[in-house]
């Protein structure tokens, strides 16, 4: 019984006078990974960036259509953004961890609710930590700067940031790019494993990476979703001509 | 995760590689003991290899194209994929033994060559080495595999000889004779694909190539 | 020796001598207000009163005077200063304001002090009726330094990284907590050593308080907000132009015009060093 956790339907997004994102129509299956794959200015990331409204902070950007968190229109006129991007969660190309301490970062998201009592936190942060693989290595010294860590525990980090919040998905935005390919390996089996309890959509730029942890992935061009279909079969018999061309690497 | 996927592959090859091995003594041991239902036997036997084929094939490419393996992996499922097909190959070579052998029931014609009992022994310990030996990956056992075919080929020759004979001195029989040639022929074949496997193994094993007896260069 | 070698050494050189002119500037300068001045100085002069009609004693009243003026003129000035800032840099809408806005801010950051000093008597000494006093003064300064205070804090909200930001509400945050939470506290090391600067420039200010605040003469301490005070740089002046003994007057203010010097100093000593130790601190 498929399901599907988010979804858009006829997307459009415009930056200015620029068409980027065209009738985009993407299913995500709950509780799988899906890739967006594509060559640079294919719009993946700007896509990415429209499941948690991210690119309302861009200005004269103007969308069309509508992404469907559950039953709900995120771009409803009456839909509250905070609660969706406690809902959607994000980790970005670059680690971006606070200048706080390790648990001030992780606990951040549900600080600003402010209805977590102080042992709450501490559960909490523990269950993110744990989850994004971290705990051993960070539980003697979550008063310690976040800065301190490492590039890929770093990033674990915002991944266990992330995750406090409980989120229904989790965007990553070429997580690994900026990572060396030990840190790399290590975040890549953590999403089969968090792909259990939460949703990802992952973009990258790396196909092998689209390839090892995917289940679905979705192939971008000029703005358009060209190809989504199963991995598995998209990377042996590609549907589309421009698909078969990307992944034997005519371009991008 | 590739370790997992290749683990998966290996398994499936394996319990191919068991139901084929059934299949193959089954139906030469139709040859000396009368079996119910023999061919039919074999037959749903081969439904299951056919099916299992089919998976590994899918199977082989999607890993492939997943996760991209080298060197050792890579040797390793490519292997696999070949030792997929010659495992439908004996499959099939063990039904032809099978329907040979339905012709041949009751008939005590096989008696009279004596060759071909022992070309049955050595062609089913032809297989079944190598079958072990690419299990736990043994080149030595399947250097041993590769020497055995030519005591084999040397028993067809001698059957083939044979036969020549018997149908010279009985012809009413020929249609008989006919088929234990035939069943020759397809020990023969079985041979030559467990050879197959234990150079596919080899190659797994360490990267050599020996096909086609060039090993001596 | 060929020609770009040539021209290189050249420019050095006069850059290298620019350098030494201006040094040797602020170095006569200093030797000259060390020289007149330091022979007033004593633990007396600090802290007791001018007697004499000015020509002995102290120059306690003017010290007290300077500080209440930069208190008041700080705390009006920074909290006013950084919510401007914060909202120049995270709302800044409707467009037609923020570009009126900007251009106060920049129209202020130009103006003479003198024009300060006539505004400040027109508005808060006359019109709100305040009369020459602290409290007069104290705003006249905070308008002076608001610019200062709004141009600095901008920036240094501005050179926070913007990923912080980014990450802050795709975690669900909302503007105001972003700011509150995460901008405020990694600007602030900045915007402090600007509050800071912004102190030594107030203290030294004379004409915006001429008409505004300050007093020649006070036999006591300011009592309250509506009194008039002395201060430093007015005490100089007023020494100079004013004073009926020059001879034991100008001492006198050389002698203040090394404290206002020395405390301008300090304070730009203290930013310098916070700055750098923010500098090595820095994690991003």
């Amino acid at each position: 019984m498929v399901n599907i956790q988010i979804q858009t339907s006829e997307l459009n997004l415009w930056f200015g006078k620029n068409h980027v994102l065209r009738d985009v129509n993407l299913p995500v299956h709950s509780n799988q990974v899906t890739a967006m794959i594509g060559p640079s200015g294919c719009g993946k990331s700007t896509l990415l960036r429209c499941f948690n409204r991210m690119n309302d902070l861009i200005p004269e950007t103007r969308i069309t259509g509508k992404i469907t968190l559950g039953e709900e229109d995120i771009y409803a006129p009456r839909a509250d953004v905070t609660t969706i991007r406690s809902r959607v969660g994000m980790v970005f190309q670059k680690p971006n961890p606070f200048p706080k301490s390790i648990f001030n970062n992780v606990a951040y998201g549900l600080m600003i609710q402010g209805k977590f009592p102080r042992h709450e936190l501490r559960d909490r942060v523990e269950e993110s930590l744990r989850a994004a693989w971290l705990w051993d290595e960070v539980k003697d010294r979550l008063n310690s700067s976040a800065m301190c860590l490492s590039g890929g525990q770093q990033q674990r980090l915002c991944i266990a940031r992330a995750l406090a919040n409980r989120p229904k998905v989790l965007l990553l935005d070429e997580p690994t790019s900026a990572l060396d390919p030990q840190s790399t390996a290590k975040i890549e089996e953590l999403c089969l494993e968090l792909k259990k309890s939460v949703t990802i959509l992952i973009v990258t730029h790396n196909v092998a990476q689209a390839g090892r942890i995917s289940d679905h992935t979705a192939f971008m061009y000029l703005g358009e979703l060209v190809e989504f279909d199963r991995t598995e079969k998209m990377f042996t018999v590609p549907a589309d001509k421009r698909t078969e061309a990307y992944l034997t690497g005519v371009f991008g | 995760m590739i370790q997992d996927k290749i683990l998966e592959l290996k398994q499936l090859l394996m319990s191919e590689a068991s139901l084929v091995e059934k299949m193959v003594s089954m139906s030469i041991d139709g040859l000396y003991r009368n079996s119910e239902d023999l061919l039919n036997n074999v037959l749903s036997f081969e439904n299951r290899v056919n099916q299992i084929e089919l998976e590994l094939d899918n199977k082989c490419t999607a890993t492939i194209a997943l996760h991209q393996p080298e060197a050792r992996d890579l040797r390793l499922i490519l292997m696999i994929y070949r030792i997929n097909n010659d495992l439908e190959r004996l499959g099939d070579q063990a039904v032809n033994i099978a329907e040979s052998v339905e012709h041949l029931i009751g008939n005590p014609v096989v008696r009279e060559v004596p060759e071909l009992a022992e070309m049955k022994r050595a062609t089913l310990t032809m297989l079944r080495d190598s079958l072990n030996a690419f299990a736990t990956c043994d080149e030595t056992k399947s250097r041993e595999v590769c020497d055995a075919d030519n005591f084999v080929d040397e028993l067809n020759r001698r059957i083939y000889h044979l036969l020549v004979d018997l149908l010279k001195a009985d012809p009413l029989q020929t249609e008989r004779y006919l088929h234990l040639l035939r069943v020759a022929k397809n020990l023969e074949r079985i041979a030559d694909l467990s050879t197959n496997i234990a150079e596919n193994t080899i190659y797994m094993a360490v990267g050599k190539v020996i096909k086609h007896h060039n090993e001596d260069e | 020796m060929n020609k770009r070698k040539l021209s290189n050494i050249l420019g050095t050189s006069l850059m290298g001598s620019m350098l030494l002119i201006t040094a040797i500037f602020l170095l006569i300068f200093l030797i000259r207000m060390f020289s007149k001045g330091f022979a007033v100085l004593s633990p007396e002069f600090f802290f007791s009163m001018p007697r004499n009609a000015m020509t002995e004693g102290g120059i306690w009243p003017a010290l007290v005077g300077t500080f209440l003026l930069t208190t008041l003129a700080m705390l009006v000035s920074l909290p006013l200063g950084i919510f401007t800032a914060i909202w120049l840099t995270n709302y800044a809408r409707p467009r037609w304001l923020v570009r009126i806005l900007r251009i106060a801010i920049n129209t202020l950051a130009g103006t003479p002090s003198i024009i300060f000093g006539l505004f400040g008597m027109a508005i808060f000494v006359n019109l709100m009726g305040f009369d020459v006093s602290l409290i007069s003064g104290g705003l006249t300064l905070a308008i002076l330094a608001l610019p200062v205070i709004i141009n600095n804090t901008e920036e240094a909200l501005r050179a926070v990284p913007v990923e912080f930001r980014d990450a802050s509400l795709a975690l669900g945050a909302t503007p105001r907590q972003t700011i509150m939470r995460v901008l405020m506290p990694a600007a602030l090391p900045n915007v402090l050593t600007g509050a800071i600067i912004s102190v030594g420039r107030v203290a030294g200010e004379t004409a915006p308080i001429m008409f505004t605040a300050a007093t020649f003469y006070s036999r006591r301490l300011p009592q309250g907000p509506g009194d008039e005070v002395m201060a430093l740089p007015y005490h100089i002046y007023a020494l100079m132009t004013e004073g009926t003994h020059p001879g034991s007057q100008v001492p006198i203010a050389y002698g203040t015009a090394l404290v206002l010097l020395l405390l301008v100093l300090l304070i730009s000593g203290a930013a310098i060093i916070i700055r750098s130790s923010i500098r090595r601190k820095r994690q991003w």
